[in-house]
């Protein structure tokens, strides 16, 4: 014990992260958690928010530090790829993690989506299953604390409650809002099947979080807490004993004898460079950040698979007015969504679908062009509100591949303010992403003849869902992936990573419940070795 | 109760035992349990545990150390062999059948006031409605000179008045009913008078306003300084779910809705209400009034400089953290929502009282009643906030929502608030030393005062 | 008062809204200080509004000097243009004006509607906007008795399934406000779309009146096979080329949000 400085060091402190470091420092182990970011209470967050110009920035209420900056600042993220395509991602530096600014969607795969290469013919397989998963999509859900409804169908294949669980949602949905009814109401009549989206957002009090009041501000803060983040993780986890330090940047895990990690370097904002050294490591540092600290630390890279297959929900975005008033923006940012695409035998030859309705108040989406077109006065005003009763966003998750090429790495060419490199990412979409766009069209065509649609923007361009997967593929095979199921690094047996990056498939649905219920998983596995 | 046994079973069991079976009548049981509702026993003799309601073990905080609550359930170890004379003498007197004295944190000397039928049906109901446990609680060890319980004799002999409170059987909802509720079963007083130099109630400002740990028990008299201006219903829907118009209950408060209030038969409630609108008002220890200063929006936005930092929070001022933190549920204005569903801070109570104690517990620990699973709660504040940020807050709230007069909180409140340090003066900082001294009345009016000082160990979440 | 529960016009509720944060003592106070500046007037002028804050104006007047050194010259044109036009209607004085008065206008309009001035991105810190107002943006003000003004709520939990105020609902089934099995699912596949529709969706019309007169002339939606590989030919585009669909900064500063 006093040869090392702690039994498990956990490299980052974003949900996944903090759910690992909660349960080693429940099971009585000890823990230090290094995060690259600071602290910062929600209302900070909410302060933040309120007071900067850029209101659809989720990034802008965080802190931007030099010495650990987020996706967004200027210069980090060196992007290549398609020419009719930004690759443009976003994620935090802050205690916590992202999930400070996410939605909380918080979806379980389908069992399909273990085993896409053996059922479609394409991508990879899983080397578990849905059911190898399934407990602990139950811890996780109820960590999380998830609202929703086990009597629905998420696969939009008339199977019945799918998928499959051995125990309800903690609690029930949301209310559904009116403009969900009425999508509801026209949209099944034509043949599409609507499911609620579950969500880390309490539907009633739980776990000392208050019930979700449709503040509709999700993206970027929840001001009260209804919605999970990270962050109350990581308190638990602190609460527990582990132990956090905050603005300590791990840049390099060191390799000993037989391949085992023997310690993590970290820099402070000073410049100042420390070392720690622990039984075990967990790399946590979200999808593009933890391929990035084992490329610059050469480890866990025999296979050369570490940065590659990125993966994202890259899909389109659909904005149009309604002939009738809708009201987005009453309840949280989302809802609903449709599902019929989720799992088609047209997965064979592109990229499974799912239409998620979006739900912000719109007024900033449109009162611009309206102030430009030269409306002024009470006209301006009824138009916003006309407007703003009308608009509707419907967007897509559209299913991706694990391609090798598509890949992110260490940029040396731009460096941070304490030395460290920025990030270089290579995506292109391929034939089978591109190849939706027909089934999407027409599906947004009989969407926008239902409701009288007058186009604000045709859903054909690409944009990323902020979903990081692929990029620390978990596998059997130690020549290909580079964790084995466990998200145990094959090359390193005290090394784990634990991210969204680790899945082989994308499937449809946000990534973090699987992230965490893997994390989990692991967590039980690393409480067990201790 | 989660199971009542057959009670033919348990009367056979208890043939030779201390209740005889013509006593053993489930209507009187059943009358028992909503006693024993109206009475709160389960506030302190539940188990933490969850060994049962009863069965003690629950450590309530004194500043004179922690207090476990009894098992009373009808066991050996509870009160399974206690006659109902036994029991009678300990409700009322305070001494239990071995002759030793209990600590007044269990409010005999409001039991005291209650019918001879309430006090049967109580009875019965905790011999025969409530399931036996072996339970033994932890000992309760105050140190000396409060561990010598015998200077209770002394204490009781100054301030129990044994006398029946009439109105037990009164109309359903009366004032009567209501008057006898208030001052036996649900002790109100014991929180919401003050108390006189003697630790004793004054019974001239008998509901004017006292307090229990870091919470202040508002003056609850029908005057100006009192809640006048709640009509019946206000006090009976407060009783009921917790909150009003005027406020929510939090704290003790809290508790007493949560498990006791809440549970009672309506009538009863309009009929505290029908009683408290007629208890005559006392001035004082009420909310302060008068005008208010907001800040305005161009106040609380931040100057032309922008932004002053992403990160640090040392700057700010009370009206912006109040944006931040609160505004979102309660108004930028301090008016609450809409539709009724967060409460306005202007016109609240607890904002309002001269006193800052409600209005920071609050904030630290946030409004958690589940009554209502519907209902939404607030979230505690204590883990994102400093001391100082939470007194700038506290000020700002105050004199923005509550008056302008009342005076600003200070970081040094909040630490006390914070860390449950009561400001319980020099007698009780002396007990001991007094003691020795030979004082004793010194000490006979600090064990008094535990009945006001008591602090929930932990906070329900 | 719920502006929900009462029954007055919207113009009444509008400025009755605009009226509750001003009326505090302090900017009452302010107000006698600052009201007849010229940046005040002219913000009362061009948004119909005689209760903005007079600091705020202050903020307005300063931040659109720091872009442009010529503001205040162009605000004292405005201004002038602005008292010697008749009436009071925001909409008449605004078609008065020369096209650099109805510039200087413009600016401080948008900063009044949005709450900032300058540009912002939703996929960058790179952008100058500066913030001038949240709580005073005009634009959530038309909306505010059916919307909130993100993060501020003003109800309670699950209110957003009721109708909202002043909308007629059309018939809709009991269940349809059920989530799961028990509400409403599909007995049918989601048909082919119509030529029309489909051809909008592909970008070549924003109205349907505009695509079925283009369908009428000729045209036609594109094939799957066309579409597809005009995809990939837009992925091949060189660099810098002018692609389909590519956004406009305007279009980006709006739509960035993703989940
Ligand atoms: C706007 C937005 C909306 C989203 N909505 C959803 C949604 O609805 N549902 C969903 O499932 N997912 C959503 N996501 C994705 C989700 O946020 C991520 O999947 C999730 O946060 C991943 O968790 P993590 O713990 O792996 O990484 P993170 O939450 O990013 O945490 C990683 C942590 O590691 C720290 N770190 C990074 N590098 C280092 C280093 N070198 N040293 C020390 N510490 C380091 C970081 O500072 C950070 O705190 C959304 C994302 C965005 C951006
Ligand atoms: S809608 Fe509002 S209250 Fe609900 S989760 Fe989102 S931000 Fe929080």
């Amino acid at each position: 014990m006093s040869d090392y400085d702690a039994d498990v060091i956990i490299i980052g402190s974003g949900t996944i992260g903090s759910h690992v470091a909660l349960q080693c420092a429940q099971a009585g182990k000890s823990v230090i958690i290094l995060e690259a970011g600071t602290k910062l209470p929600r209302w900070k967050a909410v302060q933040n928010f309120h007071e900067d110009a850029a209101k659809r920035n989720w990034n802008a209420p965080y802190p931007r530090l030099p010495w650990a900056p987020h996706s967004y600042m200027e210069g980090y993220i060196e992007a290549t790829g398609d020419a009719d395509f930004d690759y443009v991602t976003s994620y935090l530096r802050v205690a916590g993690g992202t999930t400070r600014h996410w939605a909380a969607a918080c979806w379980r795969l389908l069992p399909n989506d273990f085993k896409l290469k053996s059922t479609y013919g394409v991508g990879r397989d899983w080397p578990i299953s849905y059911d190898d998963l399934e407990p602990w999509y139950v811890k996780a859900e109820r960590s999380v604390g998830v609202s929703g409804t086990a009597q629905d169908d998420q696969s939009g294949q008339n199977r019945g409650a799918y998928p499959p669980r051995s125990q309800d949602y903690p609690m029930p949905p949301e209310a559904m809002p009116y403009s969900v009814q009425r999508m509801t109401s026209k949209l099944t009549d034509m043949g599409y099947s609507i499911a609620h989206e579950p969500c880390g957002r309490a539907s009633r009090p739980y776990d000392g979080r208050p019930a979700c009041i449709g503040n509709n501000n999700c993206e970027p803060a929840c001001p009260i807490g209804a919605m999970y983040s990270g962050d109350m993780t990581l308190e638990k986890a602190v609460a527990a004993g582990a132990d956090l330090r905050t603005e300590s940047v791990a840049f390099k895990l060191e390799t000993g004898e037989g391949g085992a990690i023997t310690a993590v370097h970290f820099r402070k904002p000073d410049g100042s460079d420390h070392q720690l050294t622990a039984r075990r490591f967990v790399v946590a540092s979200h999808g593009l950040e933890s391929p990035k600290l084992l490329l610059m630390s050469d480890v866990a890279n025999s296979s050369d698979q570490v940065g590659r297959n990125l993966m994202d929900h890259t899909g389109l975005t659909f904005s149009f007015l309604a002939d009738e008033p809708l009201w987005t923006g009453r309840g949280s940012v989302q809802h609903g969504c449709i599902v019929n695409r989720r799992d088609e035998p047209s997965r064979a030859q592109h990229s499974a679908i799912r239409y998620s309705f979006r739900n912000l108040v719109p007024n900033l989406d449109i009162a611009p062009d309206l102030i430009e077109q030269g409306l002024r006065g009470e006209a301006l005003d009824d138009a916003i509100r006309d407007r703003a009763g009308r608009y509707m966003q419907i967007s897509t998750m559209s299913e991706t591949l694990a391609i090798p090429t598509n890949r992110v790495q260490p940029n040396p060419d731009w460096t941070d303010s304490i030395g460290l490199p920025g990030l270089k990412v290579t995506y292109r979409l391929d034939r089978y992403v591109r190849a939706m766009l027909p089934q999407a069209q027409r599906d947004f065509a009989n969407f926008a003849q239902a409701f009288g649609a007058e186009v604000l923007t045709a859903p054909n361009q690409w944009r990323n869902q902020f979903h990081i997967m692929g990029t620390c593929i978990m596998g059997d095979d130690p020549a290909d992936s580079v964790v084995d199921k466990d998200c145990r690094t094959h090359d390193h047996d005290n090394l784990f990573v634990v991210t969204t990056g680790v899945m082989p498939t994308s499937a449809t649905v946000n990534p973090t419940l699987t992230g965490i219920a893997l994390a989990i998983r692991a967590g039980d596995t690393l409480v067990k070795e201790l | 109760m989660k199971h009542m046994r057959p009670i033919l079973v348990l009367l056979a069991a208890l043939c030779a035992g201390p209740l005889s079976a013509q006593q053993a009548d489930p209507a009187l049981v059943a009358a028992g349990k909503a006693v024993a509702v109206a009475g709160d026993c389960a506030a302190c003799h539940t188990n933490p545990e969850g060994k049962g309601d009863f069965a003690g073990g629950y450590g309530v905080d004194s500043p004179l150390g922690t207090i476990y609550g009894a098992n009373i359930t009808p066991s050996p170890q509870g009160i399974g062999d206690w006659s109902f004379d036994q029991f009678d003498t300990a409700m009322r007197k305070g001494r239990a059948p071995d002759l030793h004295f209990l600590y007044p944190a269990m409010p005999y000397t409001a039991y005291a006031g209650m019918a001879e039928s309430d006090m049967k049906a109580l009875y019965s109901y905790l011999q025969l409605g409530v399931d036996p446990s072996d339970n033994v609680p932890p000992h309760t060890d105050l140190g000396f000179p409060f561990s010598f319980r015998a200077i209770m004799a002394g204490w009781n002999l100054l301030f129990l008045n044994g006398d029946v409170v009439a109105g037990a059987n009164a109309e359903a909802g009366s004032a009567a009913r209501g008057e006898y509720l208030v001052k036996t079963l649900a002790h109100c007083s014991t929180c919401h008078t003050p108390r006189n130099a003697l630790m004793g109630e004054e019974s001239d400002s008998f509901l004017g306003g006292g307090a229990v740990g870091e919470w202040i028990a508002p003056n609850i008299t029908a005057g100006p300084d009192g809640i006048g201006d709640w009509s019946r219903d206000d006090i009976a829907r407060f009783l009921a779910t917790g909150r009003n118009a005027h406020g929510v209950a939090g704290g003790e408060m809290g508790t007493a809705v949560e498990r006791s209030f809440s549970k009672m038969p309506r009538s009863d409630l309009d009929a505290i209400a029908a009683y408290l609108v007629s208890v005559p008002a006392v001035a004082g220890n009420g909310p302060v009034r008068g005008a208010r200063d907001p800040a305005s929006i161009p106040d609380i936005e931040p100057p032309l400089s922008g932004l002053n930092d992403y990160i640090d929070t040392t700057d700010m001022s009370g009206a912006r953290l109040y944006q931040a933190a609160c505004a979102t549920c309660h108004g930028w204005d301090g008016m609450g929502s809409v539709d009724g569903a967060h409460p306005a801070l202007v016109g609240n109570t607890a904002v309002a009282l001269d006193d800052p104690g409600n209005l920071v517990m609050t904030i630290l620990n946030g409004a958690q009643l589940t009554l209502d699973p519907d209902a939404s709660l607030m979230p505690a504040f204590g883990d994102q906030f400093t001391d100082a940020e939470v007194a700038k807050l506290a000020s700002y709230v105050r004199t923005g929502f509550g008056a302008k007069a009342l005076a600003p909180v200070t970081q040094a409140q909040v630490w006390n608030i914070r860390n449950g340090v009561v400001q319980t003066g020099w007698l009780l900082a002396n007990a001991k030393a007094l003691t020795i001294a030979g004082l004793g009345l010194g000490a006979l009016i600090l064990i008094a005062g535990l009945a006001v000082l008591i602090r929930r160990r932990r906070r329900i979440r | 008062m719920s502006p929900a529960h009462t029954r007055l016009s919207r113009r009444q509720l509008l400025v009755s809204l605009i009226a509750i944060p001003l009326f505090s003592p302090r900017s009452v106070f302010a107000q006698t200080a600052g009201t007849d500046s010229d940046i005040a007037r002219a913000s009362a002028l061009l948004t119909g509004r005689s209760t903005l804050a007079p600091e705020t104006a202050m903020r307005v007047q300063e931040l659109l000097s720091a872009q442009d050194a010529a503001f205040p010259s162009h605000l004292a044109s405005l201004i002038r243009a602005l008292e010697t036009a008749s009436g009071t209607d925001p909409q008449t004085l605004s078609d008065s004006l020369s096209d650099t008065d109805a510039a200087t206008a413009l600016a401080i309009l948008e900063a009044w509607y949005l709450g900032y001035v300058g540009s912002v991105s939703t996929s960058s810190m790179d952008y100058d906007g500066k913030f001038v107002t949240y709580l005073q943006a005009l634009m959530f003000e038309p909306t505010g008795d059916v919307t909130p003004r993100p993060a501020y709520s003003k109800r309670g939990a699950n209110y957003w399934s009721a109708v909202p105020e002043g909308v007629a609902a059309p018939a809709m089934a009991d269940n349809v406000a059920t989530w799961g099995l028990a509400g409403l699912k599909p007995t049918t596949s989601p048909p082919d779309p119509d030529p029309a529709w489909l051809y909008m969706m592909q970008g070549y019309a924003t109205t349907i009146t505009a695509a079925r007169a283009a369908l009428a002339g000729g045209a036609a939606p594109l094939t799957s096979d066309e579409v597809n590989a005009k995809s990939l030919a837009a992925a091949q585009a060189s660099a810098g080329a002018q692609t389909t669909g590519a956004q406009t900064s305007d279009s980006e500063t709006r739509e960035g949000d993703s989940k």
